[in-house]
């Protein structure tokens, strides 16, 4: 059986200007809807509506089918946002087992997040495929995969060579180059970074990461997508750390550094930054939390592509690295836990 | 009916430095005064407030008056959104079949939090489901409402524009107005930014705290304004749950029951205070009120009728736009400022001659309406 799709016409619009608590991102416009049953209705949208157009009232957005690739924390984050926003997800893991545990982890989240019924009919438009020709059927693919460039690189390259050119490949790395992960493309105009922050359901901010090569209807598809998310998105230049990294880790390196100096100890410093800077966290717990093989991985990649050697990562931060204690992960790094 | 407004307190309306409980002291302690009653001489107290609970985290506002006044006699708090004092004073009204002195406050302490936090809460007066969500707060709302008329009957911007500068105008004459000696000329409306297209920042009601009072009573002695109509009327809470987005239902509902009750008709009504949260909502009252036919509300806005000196002054004391809108006090300074007006103790801004005032206040975007007509004591 068939039903039509339930489409009314527009008869007014208002551009919103003032941003509220539960929608910060301005402006926006909401349009005035009137269906076939002379009921009216309003829906958000960051398209600029027009009087007798006619709107989709089922459709939230233009983004209607999200691929992600990966299976880890940031990805089943990604893949659970979309799902809550009425979006249909194909996750593309390595191995059945590494599906199964994604799959399992998503649906555990459904059903805390809403009761039964719902969570079942949500987790219908949700699936896993392991060919990448499985996501074939999405409009955007996200990337989330281990942060290693050879790994992403053979990966959007098979991504590139089997799926349409019209779908955007986007990568949420947090410190590599989207332009190395797209160099092995022959469509490197779809690809770009979209920047998730961890944890994803509550973190505001997606950075667009645009290469020289990135066209416009690939930033428009993941501003579009991010905004259906309830994100904001930001737009940057394909740059070392982008924006958010570039100024956060070396911050977190001297933060290290004051440790090494014996300016304070690390909870006092954490203190310091949370109570005087308003950060929710301290630089050296989140050091601990980001793990030390990370955070010294980042600060060479930073040192490496822009030359600074003020980016070194500190010695206390390597010395950590060398016993072993990696921060929270392993149960100790500046703290123990 | 027999209700007589005996007594009228209002603080200033601005951004202020006192506290929701110091703002409702002096206007309660003001109108007493006024009245030549104390707190002893009280039976009950109406108490209107919206957000308390979100803008200051105190409920229980009945209690709070309790600790104020070491008052022991029923008093209850109403929210009713925008329209929260009119409908506490419709309440203290038909009270006074049970009472001898029904003191109704309305009070609003908005300033206290960032203007995002403060947007947010003033959009619960919407529907969460079909508004909040969907990006309607209330700018938003009177925005479709402002171009849905536009486009149906032709009115402008610059129609709302003359209804900005009118209530400026007044509330330059009225000390006690949150926008009190601001200059504002069409320029500054017209180059003011964009909050919800067409709507700009000077066809919104400002975010304003302040208290104001009436003591009601049932006995004649002391009036100084008879309440002569007192109607309320209900709606959905969401414009787009209603077929007619230029007009509300539950005003016209109001108004007809409020003329048939005190046996006039509008064009008996010498002054009114309408509730113009957004300039475009003056417009649509003038409409729904029978000052003018449907779609010809422009008219009187082009002809001056409305200002000061016209036929049909409106908003004498600013309005909410210029005034202020400190939301759960709105409608009780709009008795407030009738009663000064028929019993000539309006200042500079006096209507020569009023006998009859209509006062008309709106909670959400017409979910609910309440009017009162007020006659000058001979």
């Amino acid at each position: 059986m068939t039903t039509a799709k339930k489409t009314a016409r527009t008869i007014g619009f208002t551009t919103v200007h003032a941003p509220s608590k539960e929608h910060p991102s301005v402006p926006y416009h909401v349009a005035l809807l009137r269906d076939s049953d002379g009921k009216h209705h309003v829906r958000k949208t960051f398209k600029l509506p027009e009087i007798g157009q006619s709107f989709d009232l089922e459709g939230k957005g233009t983004v209607s089918h999200v691929g992600i690739a990966g299976t880890g924390v940031m990805a089943a984050g990604i893949a659970l946002l979309c799902l809550e926003n009425e979006l249909n997800v194909v996750a593309k893991a390595r191995s059945a087992a590494a599906a199964e545990k994604l799959a399992s982890a998503v649906s555990k989240q459904l059903a805390k997040k809403m009761d039964d019924a719902q969570a079942s009919s949500t987790a219908k438009r949700f699936s896993t495929t392991l060919a990448p020709s499985g996501l074939s059927g999405c409009q955007i693919v996200v990337e989330a995969v281990a942060e290693d460039l050879a790994i992403k690189q053979k990966l959007f390259s098979e991504l590139d060579a089997v799926l349409p050119p019209n779908i955007v490949l986007a990568s949420n790395t947090s410190s590599l180059s989207i332009k190395e992960i797209a160099a092995n493309c022959r469509h490197k105009e779809r690809v770009a970074g979209m920047h998730f922050f961890n944890p994803v359901s509550k973190m505001q901010l997606v950075e667009v990461v645009k290469t020289n090569e990135t066209n416009d209807e690939a930033e428009k598809t993941i501003s579009e997508l991010a905004h259906q998310l309830g994100k904001t998105p930001i737009t940057v230049k394909d740059s070392p750390g982008f924006i958010v990294n570039r100024l956060l880790m070396p911050f977190l390196n001297d933060a290290v550094r004051l440790v090494e100096e014996g300016v304070s100890e690390p909870a006092t410093i954490d203190s310091a930054v949370k109570l005087g800077l308003n950060h929710p966290m301290g630089p050296l717990a989140l050091v601990d939390l980001i793990g030390i093989d990370v955070f010294v991985e980042i600060m060479r990649e930073l040192q490496r592509k822009t030359g600074d050697k003020s980016f070194a990562p500190r010695p206390l931060a390597l010395k950590l690295l060398n016993e072993g204690k990696l921060g929270r992960k392993t149960g100790e790094g500046f703290y123990k836990y | 009916m027999t209700a007589f407004i005996t007594g009228t307190g209002k603080t200033k309306f601005g951004v202020l430095s006192e506290s929701l409980s110091q703002l409702l002291q002096k206007a309660v302690d003001e109108c007493l005064e006024n009245a030549g009653r104390t707190i002893n001489d009280v039976d009950a107290v109406y108490l209107a407030n919206f957000l308390g609970g979100p803008q200051e985290s105190q409920l229980h506002l009945n209690a709070l008056f309790s600790s104020i006044y070491g008052f022991e006699k029923p008093a209850l708090r109403v929210e009713a959104a925008c329209a929260s004092g009119a409908v506490a004073l419709n309440q203290g009204i038909a009270a006074l079949q049970k009472f001898d002195r029904v003191l109704v406050v309305g009070v609003e302490k908005l300033s206290g939090t960032d203007s995002k936090t403060a947007s947010s809460s003033i959009a619960m007066a919407g529907g969460r489901i079909l508004d909040q969500q969907n990006g309607i707060i209330f700018p938003a709302a009177y925005a479709l409402l402002a171009q849905q008329h536009f486009l149906r009957y032709g009115s402008s911007i610059d129609d709302l524009t003359l209804i900005s500068l009118k209530n400026h105008a007044n509330a330059n004459l009225n000390p006690k107005a949150h926008f009190y000696s601001k200059n504002v000329t069409r320029e500054m409306i017209e180059q003011s930014p964009l909050v919800s297209t067409p709507l700009r920042l000077f066809d919104c009601s400002p975010i304003s705290d302040g208290a104001a009072a009436v003591l009601l009573e049932k006995d004649a002695g002391r009036a100084r304004a008879r309440v002569s109509a007192s109607q309320l009327r209900t709606d959905t809470i969401s414009l787009i749950e209603r077929n007619d987005l230029t007009s509300f239902k539950a005003v016209r509902q109001a108004a007809a029951a409020a003329y048939a009750e005190a046996g006039i008709t509008p064009a008996d009504v010498d002054l009114a205070e309408v509730h113009d949260c957004f300039t475009i909502a003056e417009l649509v009252a003038y409409e729904d009120l029978g000052f003018a036919s449907a779609g010809e509300g422009k008219q009187l806005v082009r002809s001056h009728a409305t200002e000061l000196n016209g036929a049909l002054p409106v908003n004498t004391d600013g309005g909410l736009k210029a005034d202020g809108h400190p939301i759960g006090a709105t409608g009780v300074a709009q008795a407030v400022e009738l009663t000064l007006q028929l019993s000539r103790e309006a200042g500079k801004r006096q209507v020569d001659g009023a006998k009859t005032g209509l006062c008309h206040n709106v909670g959400g975007i017409g979910g609910t309406a309440a009017i009162q007509v007020l006659e000058a004591v001979e």
